[in-house]
């Protein structure tokens, strides 16, 4: 029987870096829907750079970056007492790093062209901004939502160079599924690897299934 | 400045287009704003309703002040009392029709005087529709929501940016009486936009002439319509050929008209002698094109014509093929998806069918 602890820790990983997301996410994805910025193109290279990018090259700079030494891992050492590096903390920074495309690019989509004319369509039944963006906006875009959560989510099950450099390999700390799998293999434990991948499968199918699903049974707006 | 009137003086540039309008617009009855597309009409309508906040000048709402660059006055369109009913209706998609309804009526100001949900709900005739979904209702229909539910909001100001051009001509007429009844009953001022006479002439007191950016006329309707020769059925906004032919035989109480080879068949509701000459004016969007004559349609005037040239509209989607039929011409609008899916190009032989046509002996 495979140690389920790693499971447990890749969960909460997941639905701490989601729910993360899901608040710096939504305002950037908004005003990158809305905005006429020339720095558009630059932060939006910016934000798709994980898609092409190595986890490992993140991985890389981000430990750096994370280091006691430097800058922002001294700041964060100084102010909280913990190192960033091998950390839970410093975990959830890099996933969210990395899944940052897959929270950003669905909602971008989803808040642009017919959103933007319900929000001034709502301006003239007068209300505000934030009003319409909760009440016309969000209701509009839960496709978008669901996408979204659901990506970033399943995308962060399966994350493994970035963990592996950021937060190495330390039991119910850093020891995240994926790489306790890694472990098994390395270590010919055969039987807990096959294990643990077949969860990590139907997990990840399961929760793709459920989108797809979620999209066929409400093609185009949810009744809320 | 008076109380009761709308001051717009604004200068606003953008991809090149030039808008400079200075009027002052009474504060009671309907005034449309009425000009070919692309004049500038829309732009003036959003920067009252604070959707385009122009390069310079002043907005001034009775006493209010919208806008003003000197005084550096922004406010923002939630909070201008301003009720604009959108040339597409804009219904949200997620509510049904009570939703949508209820979403303008809650953030009414309870304390301003206005008709009542039920008043408003039966002058538009909704009761029958309120459980519906926006995308169930016809376009006639979801016009009718669009304007109960601007009117819940209790405006101080409706602006009407061409309810009708969306809609076909059968559908123009059922919606035209609750137009009326919205003049009537609910008597807000109103600014209304429009390219059609029609309209114009049927709904508005005064009319704001435009073109180019540029205001080229104000005042009375009749007063501006009649120094422009403008009159009802007569759309000056409309590409319209005129054929001239010559009356044939009378048949079926239809008129046959010749034009070269081709006979065109009329409803005749006039008595005309064989041999007259006439002429048929056809309006642009009623004509069709087709590559080889089609049997099994209900169109009955098909005549052979010769594609002579293709230019834009204004529009993007729509091409304006001009035809050759014996000597004369005759101009179809159709989409440039058609004209590419066709490959229409000056040369081509093809069949005109043309839906309907007005004459004038």
């Amino acid at each position: 029987m495979p140690d389920l602890s790693s499971l447990w820790l890749t969960a909460r990983l997941a639905l701490v870096t989601t729910f993360v997301l899901l608040l710096i996410g939504t305002p950037l994805a908004w005003w990158l829907a809305q905005t006429r910025s020339r720095f558009k193109p630059v932060i939006e290279a910016l934000i798709a750079l994980p898609l092409v990018l190595p986890p490992t090259v993140l991985g890389f700079y981000l430990l750096i970056a994370m280091s006691p030494n430097a800058p922002f891992g001294g700041f964060w050492l100084q102010a909280t007492g913990d190192t960033l590096s091998f950390s839970f903390t410093g975990l959830v920074i890099g996933s969210v790093i990395y899944s940052f495309p897959f929270m950003i690019q669905p909602l971008q989509t989803a808040f642009e062209g017919p959103v933007q004319q319900a929000m001034r369509t709502a301006a003239s039944l007068r209300a505000s901004r934030l009003d319409a963006f909760f009440t016309v906006a969000v209701p509009m875009s839960v496709r978008g939502f669901v996408t979204a959560i659901v990506l970033s989510f399943a995308h962060t099950l399966g994350e493994f160079g970035v963990v592996l450099m950021v937060g190495g390999n330390i039991p119910d700390r850093t020891r995240v599924a994926s790489i306790e799998i890694y472990e098994n293999v390395e270590t010919l434990n055969y039987a807990d690897a096959h294990a643990l991948s077949l969860i990590l499968l139907i997990i990840s199918f399961l929760t793709l299934f459920c989108v797809f699903l979620f999209n066929r049974r409400f093609p185009a707006h949810v009744r809320l | 400045m008076s109380d009761s009137s709308l001051l717009i003086s604004l200068s606003h540039v953008f991809d090149g287009f030039h808008l400079n309008v200075t009027e002052t617009v009474p504060l009671e009855g309907v005034t449309a704003l009425f000009g070919p597309s692309g004049s500038g009409k829309t732009s003036v309508l959003n920067a009252i309703s604070g959707f385009l906040r122009p390069g310079s000048g002043q907005i001034q709402f009775g006493s209010t002040v919208w806008f003003s660059d000197a005084e550096k006055v922004w406010v923002p369109p939630h909070l201008r009392g301003v009720g604009t009913v959108f040339q597409d209706t804009q219904l949200f998609p997620h509510l049904t029709v009570r939703g949508n309804l209820d979403y303008a009526d809650r953030r009414a100001d309870p304390d301003k005087p206005g008709h009542s949900y039920a008043q408003i709900v039966s002058a538009m005739e909704l009761e029958p529709l309120l459980e519906r979904r926006p995308q169930t209702l016809s376009g006639g229909e979801k016009q009718r929501v669009a304007i109960a539910r601007t009117l819940l909001t209790r405006p101080d100001l409706l602006l009407l940016d061409e309810p009708l051009s969306a809609l076909d001509n059968a559908r123009k007429g059922e919606l035209l009486p609750f137009l009326e009844t919205l003049k009537s009953d609910f008597a807000l001022p109103t600014l209304y936009v429009s390219h059609d006479v029609d309209e114009v002439s049927r709904i508005a007191d005064r009319v704001i002439m435009m073109e180019d950016g540029k205001v080229i006329a104000a005042g009375r309707t009749d007063e501006v319509l009649s120094r422009y020769g403008l009159e009802a059925g007569r759309n000056p906004y409309e590409e319209t050929s005129t054929l001239t032919g010559s009356v044939d035989r009378v048949e079926d109480d239809l008129l046959a008209v010749r034009i070269g080879a081709a006979t065109i068949w009329l409803a005749a509701d006039v008595h005309l002698e064989a041999g007259t000459q006439i002429r048929l004016s056809i309006a642009a969007r009623d004509v069709s094109i087709a590559l080889e004559r089609p049997s099994e349609i209900s169109i009955q005037n098909m005549i052979a014509a010769k594609v002579k040239s293709i230019q834009p509209t204004k529009r993007p989607a729509f091409q304006t093929v001009t035809l050759e039929v014996d000597g004369q011409v005759l101009q179809a609008r159709v989409t440039r998806k058609a004209v590419k899916n066709l490959a229409l190009e000056p040369g081509r032989e093809v069949f005109a069918l043309i839906k309907s046509a007005t004459f004038h002996p």
